[in-house]
């Protein structure tokens, strides 16, 4: 089947293995290794009944997962590692990455992601940002700068800017 | 024999003191069973706080250094509260940190004054009462999840893991390593030797 299959509108319409970033709204790119081991576990840790599971940590809603899935195939090429990912006992996804000068931790609430860097042990927060309405360029643009951060150090960052 | 320390109800929180936060066991995603764990890995939801008003239980841990019979002592009630949440959750051990680490953690991090607040019972003894419990203060405005990275960073910066039990780092390393070697048993049509070793090494 095409991969730039138009996107239908539900989610419970979309099948993951036939849609490509490109069918989302953004332009297609070359994902990072461990792209398909980490869809294949958010794909996994989808229930249908997970809105009715409160604090069930184990298990994702499809708009959480489906956010996910849309972050992670936008950026894989631009993240600093795999990332060690989790539920929280708000229905979230968390992704932790781990890079030279520090971390990042990615939040994806609803179709909200929240970003928070920790640098030189610092925590930043960065603005919350629509994946259900940002491109892959816009997104790509906004985390440019913390992988920057993340790579280079604080001082890495000054010199460069 | 030393008598446990008790704090004096009316004593501010010293600056000496071991601050732990109850790690209560938090289960991985359904599909992400085969992540390689991550060491001393302390999640979000250690430190989230979603009751209202969003103070953040502490245990003092001892005077000056974690005092293993207020270790016992607390032990239990972690324990009890463990099986109280829902769903109930294995209490896994502490992650401790000096007082005043909470309350100047240094450049770019939020101050978190530890403020006593023993939790009294008319009988001593009685499981809900804990003359060691403390708590801190997000600031206001301030989202759950921030206030969690925060204080997270803190304790990574410059806390220890107390454990309490087996599942600590290595012990989900261990199990870890046996799943990827039952995966490769698997593919040479070994199946018999994984049971065999779960037998022995694993339960």
């Amino acid at each position: 089947m095409s991969n730039t299959t138009a996107y239908s509108g539900t989610f419970s319409s979309l099948n993951f293995n036939d849609v490509s970033t490109g069918a989302m709204g953004g332009p297609s790119q070359v994902g990072s290794a461990w792209l398909a081991v980490v869809e294949r576990r958010i794909r996994d840790s989808i229930a249908a009944d997970a809105d009715k599971r409160p604090h069930d940590v184990r298990w994702l809603t499809e708009e959480v997962a489906g956010s996910a899935l849309r972050f992670f195939r936008l950026t894989s090429d631009l993240l600093p590692s795999e990332p060690y990912i989790y539920g929280t006992d708000s229905g979230d996804l968390v992704a932790e990455f781990k890079s030279k000068h520090g971390a990042l931790t990615s939040i994806v609430s609803g179709n909200m992601l929240l970003n928070y860097v920790v640098v030189d042990g610092m925590v930043q927060h960065e603005d919350p940002i629509n994946l259900a309405t940002v491109n892959a360029g816009a997104l790509q643009e906004k985390l440019r700068p913390i992988m920057w951060l993340l790579i280079k150090g604080k001082n890495g960052s000054a010199m460069g800017s | 024999m030393a008598a446990q320390w008790v704090p004096k109800k009316t004593d501010p929180v010293d600056s000496r003191e071991p601050i732990g936060r109850r790690l209560f066991a938090i289960p991985e995603l359904a599909g992400a069973k085969d992540q390689k764990p991550w060491k001393d890995l302390l999640k979000i939801d250690h430190f989230k706080e979603n009751r209202p008003p969003g103070n953040i239980s502490l245990d003092r841990l001892g005077e000056k250094s974690v005092d293993g019979k207020v270790r016992k002592y607390l032990i239990r009630r972690a324990q009890d509260a463990g099986t109280k949440l829902t769903p109930p959750k294995d209490f896994d051990g502490w992650v401790c940190v000096r007082a005043d680490k909470l309350a100047k953690p240094g450049k770019g991090l939020i101050n978190f004054p530890v403020v006593a607040s023993p939790i009294e019972s008319v009988d001593p003894q009685a499981i809900e009462c804990n003359p060691y419990h403390a708590h801190v203060c997000g600031p206001a405005g301030q989202t759950p999840y921030v206030i969690a990275m925060h204080l997270k960073q803190i304790f990574v910066n410059d806390g220890k893991i107390e454990c309490v039990t087996r599942k600590d780092w290595w012990w989900k390393y261990w199990q870890y390593v046996i799943r990827e070697f039952n995966k490769l048993l698997k593919v040479l049509g070994l199946s018999h030797v994984y049971l065999f070793i779960r037998r022995f090494l694993v339960c």
